[in-house]
């Protein structure tokens, strides 16, 4: 990140001289961020081929575990307003 | 720092510099929460309520005088940049400027081959600097990270425990939008 400047972005201040809070707190704005899977991922060249095939199985993870998390939402939702009322 | 205004059913959120400039504003229902309050939710743990000098972010080039470490503002302390690689870890002590104080590594400290790449070897190499920096005066230091190796935590462990205060940590691991290319994938 030489042309941006320095100290504003990916940057933690430590409280109370408890670095190891700091750096967990960084590490997860990093992991959010997606910089830790990138730099990871960069390591080694990935083939044009692969990449492709990793982002179609990203695509097809996500759609799933979006329809689960709505499945079990729905599913778990048991107090519900009688709609029979009265019969 | 943030406030928020509540506004019936709707909450209207204004994120503000120290000098009143908005860096951002929005309006979340209950519903529905925007992608950066989510993402920095986490971060703010007591809305409104903490206290002025204990703020997670660093403070802006700009404003000054407000917090001070050994009468040195943010801008003028020393930097401390580790650089985790997976075979080795480097720390190097600067000044603001970026003339360099100190510099010791896993392989200064007497370490061979596999052994530097370690944790331990990192937080020799961070006691090491530290006892040298504090020989040259340094007492409050902000450091940056750079690079995913074994040595990453423990150097800036190994900072803390030979004496230097950390007052910030940073990361600076460079991320080329597609430069060069790296070398192929392992096969093993």
């Amino acid at each position: 990140m030489a042309r941006h400047l320095r100290f504003i972005a990916r940057t933690v201040m430590v409280q109370e001289g408890d670095v190891d809070a700091a750096y967990k707190m960084l590490n997860r704005v990093l992991a959010h961020d997606g910089i830790i899977e990138a730099v990871k991922r960069r390591r080694y060249y990935e083939k044009p081929c692969r990449e492709r095939q990793r982002k179609n199985f990203e695509n097809c993870k996500r759609i799933y575990h979006a329809d689960m998390a709505r499945k079990i939402a729905f599913v778990s939702k048991t107090h519900r307003q009688d709609a029979w009322v009265g019969c | 720092m943030f406030c928020i205004k509540s506004d019936g059913e709707d909450d209207i959120v204004l994120v503000h510099d120290p000098h009143g400039e908005e860096y951002y504003n929005t309006i979340c229902t209950n519903n529905h929460i925007p992608d950066i309050w989510e993402k920095y939710s986490y971060l703010w743990n007591n809305l409104g309520l903490s206290a002025p000098g204990s703020s997670h972010f660093p403070p802006l080039p700009g404003e000054g005088g407000a917090l001070q470490w050994a009468g040195l503002t943010f801008d003028q302390l020393h930097i401390a940049h580790i650089k985790a690689t997976y075979n080795n870890t480097h720390v190097q002590v600067t000044d603001s400027a970026g003339l360099s104080l100190v510099r010791t590594s896993c392989g200064t400290e007497g370490f061979k081959n596999v052994k530097k790449s370690t944790p331990i070897a990192a937080q020799t190499a961070g006691i090491s600097a530290a006892t040298k920096a504090t020989l040259k005066g340094v007492a409050y230091v902000r450091v940056v990270v750079s690079g995913l190796g074994p040595g990453r935590l423990s150097a800036i462990k190994g900072l803390a425990m030979g004496g230097v205060e950390v007052v910030s940590i940073s990361d600076n691991t460079p991320v080329p939008h597609n430069g060069c290319r790296p070398r192929k994938a392992r096969r093993m």
